[in-house]
């Protein structure tokens, strides 16, 4: 049986390591994990290790943490952080991985592209345009997205004709599309000026696709519309809008 | 076979509570993976399926070969093999009723992990879950028999269960090891010599990457047809484990 000199020993030296693991707890309390922005995109063999040999697991882990990549020890990052060339570098892989998803297109398109610093769009652009140009699977709408921003948040109006003629391309490939989005370049050049070509283009987007968007994608293209596009006075005229107006 | 020895490793199976802790650690499991896939933006239920059926899978895996691994290193401990040996039990029987019982616990859970899929999934029962349920069942027993296998040859538990794991990663990466082999990509005199001796090794790594693949739950399966080489294969290797495991014994001194 241990004396009463050692029992006195172990409870001084247990007393020690309580204090001593306070003081290491406060020293460490204000510290966060340092965000290290979006992180170099690894080899395609790599990243189907994420699903231990399973590409679709893999897909939605990636996937995952992109969306949640600016959230580190409770704060969350400005896009302005982030590095586009390599998210976009990501998103490529991710196509890859499942070419018939639309998450990271969506992703793309509704998320990350509300940056506030517009020259940092063109890899996401380009990176829509590629999975637009695809035509498959009503993929052809990543396109008008591309356009959409090209046009009137980059204001680059010939990369945003070039695409155009792309998805006009498209068509006469064989890709089914409607009317509106076969004579995208004449809408994105009309007189009527930016706002009721930008407002055109989403409205005939939702009324034409709506049928094959999830709920939150309508949402993100009514905010867009209502919120964006359209001035508060304008948007209260629209029934549509009427859910949708920001508060004051 | 003898039945006896079957209901023994049944019975072990019930006595470790693995069945109860396997189906409460699936349960929660497909819990979080819910919780998980209500988090991205879209596409919710495909996040949610291929969450709960990885988590299921690996679960199921654990599970499977800590209970077979310690299961067998305490019946060589407490001499129950010997003793079992010593009465009339032949080694070809004694080793076909163990590898039977563990594989009916292996198809125990593969029904169960399909079953919790199909739950979840909204009782929509589809080619693409049905291929992966099945092919689920065949990974287990294959795992189940080679955790067998490993456990009778090595000596200790924790070393038996990390060579099972071990093999069972390379299984499912042996898809991607075999690809980078191919493309001749590795640079280095070691990496060059990986890329040989990788094809060489692969022909016992059964190809359990082309298995229980999420995407089916996802998108379907146009040909279902081509799981069944796989299928084949993982009872080939069964077999072959099995044997192995025989001549392992038969072999031995005590």
């Amino acid at each position: 049986m241990a004396s009463a000199r050692t029992l006195t020993g172990v409870y001084i030296l247990f007393a020690l390591c309580l204090v001593l693991n306070v003081a290491l707890w406060s020293l460490l309390r204000d510290k966060q994990v340092q965000w290290m922005n979006v992180p170099p995109v690894p080899s395609m063999t790599t990243a189907k290790g994420f699903g231990i040999g399973d590409p679709q697991l893999a897909y939605r882990n990636i996937g995952f943490m992109l969306q949640n990549l600016g959230d580190s020890g409770g704060k969350t990052r400005s896009l302005d952080e982030y590095d586009y060339e390599s998210l976009a570098a990501w998103f490529r892989m991710e196509n890859r991985l499942d070419p018939d998803s639309q998450f990271i297109p969506y992703l793309a398109a509704y998320y990350f592209s509300a940056v506030q610093k517009t020259e940092k769009l063109r890899p996401l652009i380009a990176y829509l345009e590629e999975v637009g140009k695809e035509g498959v699977d009503g993929k052809w709408r990543w396109l008008v997205q591309a356009i959409y921003l090209a046009r009137y948040k980059l204001e680059d109006m010939d990369w945003a004709l070039r695409m155009a003629t792309t998805l006009r391309l498209l068509h006469m490939q064989g890709v089914n599309m409607p009317v509106w989005a076969q004579n995208m370049d004449a809408m994105i050049m009309q007189v009527g000026g930016d706002k009721d070509a930008a407002y055109g283009i989403m409205l005939q987007t939702l009324q034409s696709e709506g049928d094959h968007m999830a709920p939150t994608e309508k949402y993100f293209i009514l905010d867009q519309i209502c919120n964006r596009i359209l001035s508060p006075s304008e948007a209260r005229t629209k029934s549509f809008c009427d859910a949708m107006i920001d508060a004051p | 076979m003898n039945m006896r020895l079957v209901k023994y490793v049944l019975w072990g199976a019930l006595r470790d509570r693995l069945l109860l802790t396997v189906l409460l650690s699936m349960a929660v499991v497909a819990g979080l993976s819910l919780f998980l896939g209500g988090a991205p933006v879209v596409e919710k239920s495909a996040f949610s399926q291929v969450f709960v059926a990885s988590g299921i899978r690996l679960v199921g895996i654990l599970g499977l070969i800590l209970f077979i691994v310690f299961f067998i290193r305490r019946c060589f401990d407490a001499k129950e093999i010997e003793f079992m040996l010593a009465r009339p039990v032949g080694r070809v029987s004694f080793i076909v009723s163990y590898a039977c019982g563990f594989s009916l616990i292996a198809c125990f859970f593969g029904l169960v992990g399909g079953m919790i899929v199909y739950i979840l999934s909204g009782f929509e029962l589809s080619t693409g879950l049905a291929v992966w349920s099945i092919s689920l069942i065949a990974e287990y027993i294959v795992i189940a028999n080679v955790a067998f296998f490993i456990s009778m040859v090595l000596g200790s538990a924790s070393a038996g269960a990390m060579a099972t794991l071990g093999f069972y990663v390379l299984c499912r990466m042996s898809g991607q090891f075999l690809g980078i082999a191919d493309s001749g990509l590795g640079h280095g005199s070691s990496a060059e010599f990986a890329s040989l001796l990788f094809p060489a090794f692969s022909v016992f790594f059964p190809r359990l990457d082309l298995m229980a693949q999420t995407s089916w739950l996802v998108y379907g399966m146009d040909d279902p047809s081509q799981i069944v080489i796989v299928l084949v294969h993982t009872l080939v290797f069964s077999f072959f484990i099995v044997l192995a495991c025989l001549i392992d014994l038969i072999r031995r001194q005590f």
